[in-house]
């Protein structure tokens, strides 16, 4: 089942580097993990949520969100799960472009 | 329009340029954190560019934001330029540190390419009515000030005689009054010489009137020169006569002084061959001193002067008659 994203067409151009760019991201947040580093995942999530609106990914904001919240409440679980639920949700995206 | 984004993250600063330029705004630049904002906008103020809107992230990984945003209004360059906070969140106590830090407006990541396209352009607007009522305010400085200029050009011209550059009469009679209220405060004598050329009519008869003309400047440049201290003022009374105002001169100095134009004059030697008197252009002059005390006696102090003229006149032309009294207020006739 896919999870249908729309995108600005103009946007086109900029979606593979923004989706290599989360990638990155989903790496760097599995090493904060081991870590416990959760101030720099707090700052991580509020990054995550600050750029997928933009590019038309409101499910990454919401999920990058949840992520500051999870790393404020240093729940390392929750943040697991999250960061397994954006690597699916990018994985499986269906861009629709319009 | 030149346009500064400033944001750490690669795929915001990305966004931004792409949605800034698709409204048609081109000529854009990035910094990457607070220190390198302020640094591209130290080059530029040095440089003599300029900037019109700049575009902020309030969290970058150096200097806070709303840091940058207050050092960066601080400069000379970024004055009346609009700052927009790029912000990941709405919270008031942040907005309002930005807002007291100079920022004109924010938007909230994630932002909408509408919502950013709108945000701009007023930005972008706002920039341009404050530069074009900053070059109004300036021209209109300008104007004033060369009106200022016109003016008072306008007040010496319409102070001086046309012909002989001379004060005029109207300067004269402002003069006087100045002098009188001096002397009045100084408890200082005023003294006050006419003069009209002998046979003036004849010398126009005979010359004609642009000879005349020249005889009245030559006479109006000895007569500056042989009035030579500080407040002594010379003006053209009327056609032919003159009137010299002399501060704190007594019947002893007046007579030296109106001697010695007499001389210097008939000195010039002017040919005047219908002259009765003389085979040179000469004067006559009338002089009184006054007592000034009180602001009545100025029409007096003239009449007097002009009446030795008349005396001078009278009795032979090309000499000297000086009122033996002094003028005062109070004196009949």
């Amino acid at each position: 089942m896919a999870d249908k994203v729309y995108v600005d067409s103009d946007l086109k151009a900029l979606i593979p580097k923004f989706l290599e760019n989360r990638k990155e991201e989903i790496v760097k947040a599995r090493t904060l993990l081991k870590e416990n580093n959760f101030s720099e995942l707090a700052e991580l999530g509020h990054a995550i949520k600050g750029t997928g609106g933009g590019y038309g990914f409101n499910f990454v904001t919401e999920l990058g969100a949840k992520i500051e919240k999870a790393a404020k409440n240093e729940d390392q679980d929750e943040i697991k799960d999250l960061v397994k639920r954006l690597e699916e949700h990018l994985e499986n995206a269906e861009i629709i472009y319009d | 329009m030149k346009i500064l984004i400033v944001d750490d993250a690669s795929d915001i600063r990305r966004l931004l340029g792409h949605i800034i330029r698709k409204s048609g705004y081109e000529d854009l630049e990035f910094a990457v954190n607070g220190q390198e904002a302020l640094n591209i906008i130290e080059q530029k103020q040095n440089s003599g560019e300029k900037i019109d809107l700049i575009l902020l992230d309030i969290m970058l990984p150096d200097i806070n934001g709303i840091e940058v945003c207050r050092q960066l209004k601080s400069k000379k360059i970024v004055e009346g330029v609009p700052i927009i906070m790029v912000t990941g969140e709405e919270d008031e106590t942040v907005l309002e540190q930005a807002f007291s830090a100079g920022a004109m407006d924010y938007i909230v990541k994630p932002f909408s390419q509408i919502e950013l396209k709108a945000r701009v352009k007023s930005a972008l607007e706002l920039r341009q009515e404050r530069q074009k009522r900053s070059q109004r305010e300036a021209e209109l400085e300008d104007a004033t000030k060369s009106l200022k200029t016109a003016n008072k050009e306008l007040e010496r011209l319409a102070s001086l005689d046309g012909l002989t550059k001379l004060a005029n009469r109207r300067l004269f009679d402002q003069k006087l009054q100045e002098e009188w209220g001096r002397s009045v405060r100084k408890d200082e004598v005023l003294g006050l010489i006419m003069l009209d050329i002998d046979y003036f009519k004849e010398y126009n008869d005979t010359y004609g009137h642009q000879a005349g003309d020249k005889c009245l400047q030559d006479l109006a440049s000895k007569l500056e020169k042989s009035l030579f201290r500080s407040g002594d003022f010379v003006a053209r009374y009327g056609g032919e006569e003159f009137a010299a105002i002399l501060p704190e001169t007594d019947y002893k100095g007046l007579t030296e002084v109106a001697e010695r134009i007499r001389r210097e004059i008939q000195g010039l030697k002017i040919k005047h061959e219908n002259s009765e008197v003389s085979d040179y252009v000469t004067v006559s002059l009338g002089a009184a001193v006054a007592c000034p005390e009180s602001k009545s006696g100025i029409d007096k102090l003239v009449q007097a002067a002009d009446k030795e003229l008349y005396r001078a006149k009278e009795n032979g032309r090309n000499q000297v008659k000086i009122k033996k009294k002094l003028v005062t207020g109070e004196e009949e006739g």
